[in-house]
């Protein structure tokens, strides 16, 4: 469904702000593949989901998505093939438009626009229905303006709009970080009900181990711009929480072996 | 709640003050572990001040009685207020829990026992030495091959099947189990002491596996290359850092057995209360590479590090250990295979491997080593499993393993002719 081969991205060439965010990432992901990406800071791993939406150019790679070769596409023609949630509750949805106005553009997006009810009764039937599986009483507040909701409600919702036509695609970029850990939790059910019932091929961005062990049916880590670490199937399914930290630590030191440890060690190891 | 901690001559004392509830239990659960983490093992809680208990606090209590009367060392609560001793005498735990007031003794050392005392370094560090066999001796021995492996020329076939029954330590690289390579485990670092084999397979996961000596069970591996001692033990120490230093170094203790054994090589086991550990574990096994292809070189930077893990700092803070190890002095440890430095000067040679669990207080007094290191894998996760190293690199060195107290089997190393 989804190949990215060899992406490399360097901002700022030639400053001193030089930054090598990829340095050659490759993933392969057939459908219905629910893959976590897991980093730390500065590891690459938004960049790496940027680049899939085409938020800009790749400096060397390809990306194929549905059949077709997607790199040098710009990102709103991407977006018919891909539903993107991101970290701020309030980017996703327009605060002044009611819960039913946000889900009716999401319903028709990609469609040819023509002059018409935004909200005949047929739509707004499926509304309520789609809604009220969420399971978060909102389907008796679809007039209420978006704005008026909590961010954990708001992102369930955008989560709903960027899955109401079965993307190609599910990009979550970190979409749980900005909440509280309730809400959170409420948005990560909501995720992996989504996911599961419509099979979503889906990318998603966390720096949490505790999401990235729980969810997805396989994990890549993230080091520096490349990948560190891939777990797939049993692999992934016997990793916890605690052996991802352990796989961070090893990272660390990975980076603090340097030359005189080498040479210490070629001295006493054996 | 007030904790407030008291040293007397032949116990320690805690007088507690106030409620003891869920929230405060944790503050003293806290207290009373860091007290046993100290050495302390007769421990006597003076709660004549506490107006109320509760089962949460009951559970901190019974929970540090049973953990030191495991260990033969004593914990009671004296002077308790009459709302203590009704709670404790209605949950029938009067018996465990209610000490008699009045001085505690600690338990006496069994009868026949008259342990010599050495000191081990400048800074304060002891032992009491007892003499086990004055007879007893290790047998050295090195199955497989080393050179081949570390150039990666060696297949499975070339490594040599070893038992590890209750008298054989030994450590290296190889895989538990003793059938065709589809039936053994990856290959890794191991350590193997009174009928416990531990290994790690180098596989990057660092989670460690063990056969333990059961009934006719005897654990059985395959090595790559590695050191084998087949005897038994002539003295035990039991080492104490002291109270002027935080913690004793590996290189201390390896020369004091050269030193109260009289030898130039000696092969020890040490379970041992932990401040730190600093080593490196494999990654990846060497080896399985056709014999025509070019010889490896693992320790080339920056390919060592898919190699290698190495802690550069602090590992297994606080953990209780199983160590096994040959040591020997400078001329003798410079022609023994595997033998590496293991001070900058040159002076000691060792090896060592540790396999670390979480802490656990160890019993005072003459132990046995089989009944201490049972308790470890029948209570206890293995942690990690590490190849002990000095990190002696100026400025950015993190120095040696180093650990609190604990017990030191050794015996002097005898060679086939």
């Amino acid at each position: 469904m989804l190949t990215v081969s060899n992406l490399r991205k360097t901002f700022n060439v030639g400053t001193v702000n030089e930054v090598r965010a990829l340095r050659g990432v490759s993933l392969e992901l057939p459908e219905g593949a629910f893959l976590v990406i897991l980093g730390g800071n500065g590891s690459g791993k938004s960049t790496l989901l940027n680049a899939v939406a085409g938020s800009f150019r790749l400096d060397a790679g390809e990306i194929h998505l549905a059949g077709q070769k997607v790199t040098r596409w710009p990102e709103h023609r991407r977006a018919r093939l891909i539903g993107r949630v991101f970290q701020n509750p309030f980017t996703g949805t327009a605060p002044t438009m009611s819960i039913a106005e946000n889900l009716a553009l999401a319903a028709r997006r990609g469609q040819r626009r023509k002059l018409g009810w935004a909200l005949p009764r047929n739509l707004m039937d499926e509304l309520r229905d789609r809604v009220s599986q969420l399971k978060m009483s909102l389907e008796d507040r679809l007039d209420n303006a978006i704005g008026t909701l909590s961010g954990g409600q708001r992102q369930a919702l955008t989560l709903l709009m960027a899955t109401w036509l079965k993307p190609a695609l599910l990009l979550l970029d970190e979409h749980t970080a900005a909440l509280d850990p309730k809400s959170a939790d409420l948005v990560l059910r909501v995720t992996e009900e989504i996911i599961t019932r419509h099979r979503l091929t889906t990318l998603m961005v966390t720096h949490s181990m505790q999401q990235a062990a729980n969810l997805g049916d396989r994990i890549v880590i993230m080091h520096k711009g490349a990948v560190a670490y891939r777990f797939t199937g049993a692999d992934k399914q016997r990793l916890g929480a605690n052996d991802l930290l352990a796989r961070f630590e090893d990272l660390r030191r990975r980076e603090m072996l340097d030359e005189t440890a080498a040479a210490l060690l070629r001295e006493t190891y054996l | 709640m007030e904790i407030t901690r008291t040293a007397r001559a032949a116990h320690f004392e805690i007088k507690l003050k106030g409620r003891m509830d869920a929230t405060w239990s944790d503050h003293v659960a806290r207290a009373l572990a860091e007290c046993v983490q100290s050495g302390q093992h007769v421990i006597l809680v003076d709660m004549a001040e506490v107006d109320y208990i509760s089962s949460a606090g009951i559970r901190i209590l019974v929970l540090h009685a049973r953990q030191l009367n495991k260990i033969q060392g004593r914990f009671g609560v004296i002077n308790a207020s009459s709302s203590v001793r009704k709670v404790l005498e209605l949950a029938g735990l009067d018996g465990l829990l209610l000490a008699h007031a009045g001085p505690a003794t600690a338990p006496a050392s069994p009868a026949g026992v008259s342990p010599g005392r050495v000191v081990l370094s400048e800074a304060g560090a002891t032992a009491e030495v007892f003499e086990l066999d004055p007879k007893a001796t290790l047998c050295a021995d090195w199955p497989g091959n080393s050179a081949a492996w570390f150039e990666g020329r060696a297949q499975t076939e070339a490594s040599a099947t070893v038992e590890f029954p209750a008298n054989v330590i030994g450590l290296g690289l190889g895989a538990l189990g003793s059938g065709d390579a589809a039936n053994t485990q990856p290959f890794g670092e191991f350590l193997a002491a009174a009928g416990a084999a531990v290994c790690q397979p180098a596989d990057g996961s660092n989670k460690p596996d063990y056969m333990l000596l059961q009934g006719s069970l005897i654990p059985t591996m395959k090595v790559a290359y590695g050191m084998v001692g087949r005897g038994g033990f002539r003295r035990l120490l039991r080492f104490d850092k002291g109270p002027q230093q935080p913690s004793l170094p590996l290189s201390t203790l390896a020369r004091a057995c050269l030193d109260t054994l009289g030898t130039e090589a000696a092969g020890l086991v040490v379970v041992a209360e932990t401040a730190s550990l600093i080593g490196a574990s494999l990654q990846k096994a060497p080896g399985g590479q056709p014999a025509a292809s070019p010889a490896q070189d693992i320790f080339a930077f920056p390919e060592i590090r898919d190699w290698l893990s190495f802690t550069a700092e602090a590992a297994f803070v606080n953990s209780t250990c199983l160590i096994v190890g040959f040591a020997a002095a400078k001329g003798v440890g410079a022609s023994l295979r595997l033998l590496k430095p293991l001070v900058r000067s040159g002076e000691l040679y060792g090896h060592f491997h540790a396999a670390a669990f979480p802490y656990r207080p160890l019993r005072k007094g003459k132990v046995d080593l089989a009944h201490t290191i049972q308790p470890l894998f029948e209570s206890e996760q293995v942690l990690g499993l590490i190849h002990l190293l000095n990190d002696w690199r100026e400025l950015s060195g993190a120095g040696e393993s180093r650990f609190q107290r604990g017990a030191c089997w050794c015996s002097p190393l005898t060679f086939q002719a």
